[in-house]
């Protein structure tokens, strides 16, 4: 179970970087909503775990965030990719294309490819 | 790169203090406010609304904590928490505050001087190339021979005092000149007073035994009192210097029966004032 957190803890900052990539600049509530719909239930329980996810990215330099004003006119953190994130997200991607190819590979063998 | 750069930013907020729970708490409000309006939309009541929202962000203050330990070095901050604590407490019972220091001032001290002991005596090892090749010359006799001013030394004294270690200067220097089996030879004394006055009989150097301090200088005075066959003083852990001892070839004629100096290392030798010359 901890295993498992740990490995979407890894995945959600890829999913945050992704997001922000598609669609620009975007505060915490639109992260989360972004990614929800399409994840559907990583992150239905606890949006709350987006936030920190945030700061180490932010404090790593993949993203900035800056104050704006939010849909219904409050003021909102909104958080965008720089330059370092997008590298970060080119590598991150390949990498983790790479992995599932593997991955998929392995689940597609039968027991007569191997004889 | 990143972590050093994610590191740095920590490390800089864990200095400057800076703390955005203000941020963080805006950033939540916004987040709920967000959620509610949109489970309005989808025709929750109010409250409902807000409940939902506030269930699907989770734990507001695990998060908080999470976010906290981001930001800055959680590490260093309960260290630092702790050690503030440690010197409180410490302050309040000024007895065993007392007691604990003195205890460590005492082990530290008493460890240092044991250390410094078995340093000398066992690790330190002798100044030699190779300390594990070093052998001892022994003698032997099938009767015990007659000694004058002979000075067994070191622990290869025979049970029968038949035999021993100890050798005359010539012996000594005869194996030197002629030892083409040994990488070097070397002899030295023990701390007992060595027949050593020079030509004509031997007389035995007194030991007011106050240990003298090794330096250049008793080296040089060791060389030059040698020439005048001075009785010289050995204190305690005399060693002398070999090359020294027999750099001057009158010592060993007609001394036969001086005791061997098993040489290893400097002289601490001084001359006793008010000796006399015994040549």
């Amino acid at each position: 179970m901890k295993q498992k957190m740990d490995v979407l803890q890894g995945t959600l900052a890829l999913m945050i970087l992704k997001t922000l990539d598609v669609l620009g600049p975007l505060h915490g509530y639109g992260i989360a909503r972004r990614i929800e719909q399409i994840s559907r239930d990583v992150l239905s329980v606890n949006q709350g775990s987006l936030y920190p996810v945030l700061l180490k990215l932010e404090q790593e330099g993949a993203i900035a965030s800056e104050w704006g004003a939010s849909e219904n006119n409050r003021r909102a953190r909104f958080y965008r990719l720089t330059r370092d994130g997008r590298k970060q997200l080119q590598a991150e991607t390949r990498d983790w294309e790479q992995t599932a190819a593997i991955i998929g590979r392995f689940f597609e063998v039968k027991a007569e490819d191997l004889s | 790169m990143r972590f050093l750069r994610r590191f740095f930013t920590r490390l800089a907020n864990f200095v400057t203090r800076r703390r955005n729970d203000e941020r963080l708490k805006e950033e939540i409000e916004e987040h709920l406010a967000l959620q509610t309006a949109e489970n309005l939309r989808a025709g929750l009541s109010p409250a409902e609304a807000r409940r939902q929202a506030m269930l699907k962000f989770g734990a507001v203050e695990a998060i908080k904590e999470d976010y906290h330990a981001e930001r800055g070095l959680l590490f260093l901050e309960t260290l630092l928490q702790d050690v503030r604590f440690a010197f409180r407490m410490l302050r309040r019972s000024p007895g065993f505050t007392t007691v604990a220091i003195l205890t460590l001032a005492l082990g530290i001290g008493a460890n240092t001087a044991i250390f410094s002991f078995i340093d000398a005596v066992l690790l330190r090892s002798i100044p030699v190339k190779d300390p594990r090749q070093l052998v001892v010359f022994n003698w032997s006799a099938h009767r015990r021979p007659d000694l004058h001013g002979h000075s067994g030394y070191g622990d290869c004294a025979d049970q029968a005092g038949i035999g021993d270690c100890s050798f005359s200067i010539p012996f000594f220097k005869t194996v030197r000149a002629q030892s083409n089996s040994f990488s070097g030879v070397a002899a030295f004394a023990g701390p007992m007073d060595i027949d050593l006055s020079g030509n004509g009989a031997a007389s035995r150097a007194t030991d007011d035994g106050a240990p003298g301090r090794t330096s250049k200088k008793n080296r040089v005075f060791w060389n030059k009192e040698y020439g005048t066959r001075g009785p010289l003083h050995f204190a305690e852990d005399v060693i002398v210097s070999l090359k020294v001892q027999h750099g001057e070839e009158e010592y060993g004629t007609g001394t036969d029966d001086c005791e061997a100096v098993s040489v290893l290392v400097w002289p601490n030798v001084r001359h006793v004032p008010g000796s006399e010359n015994a040549g």
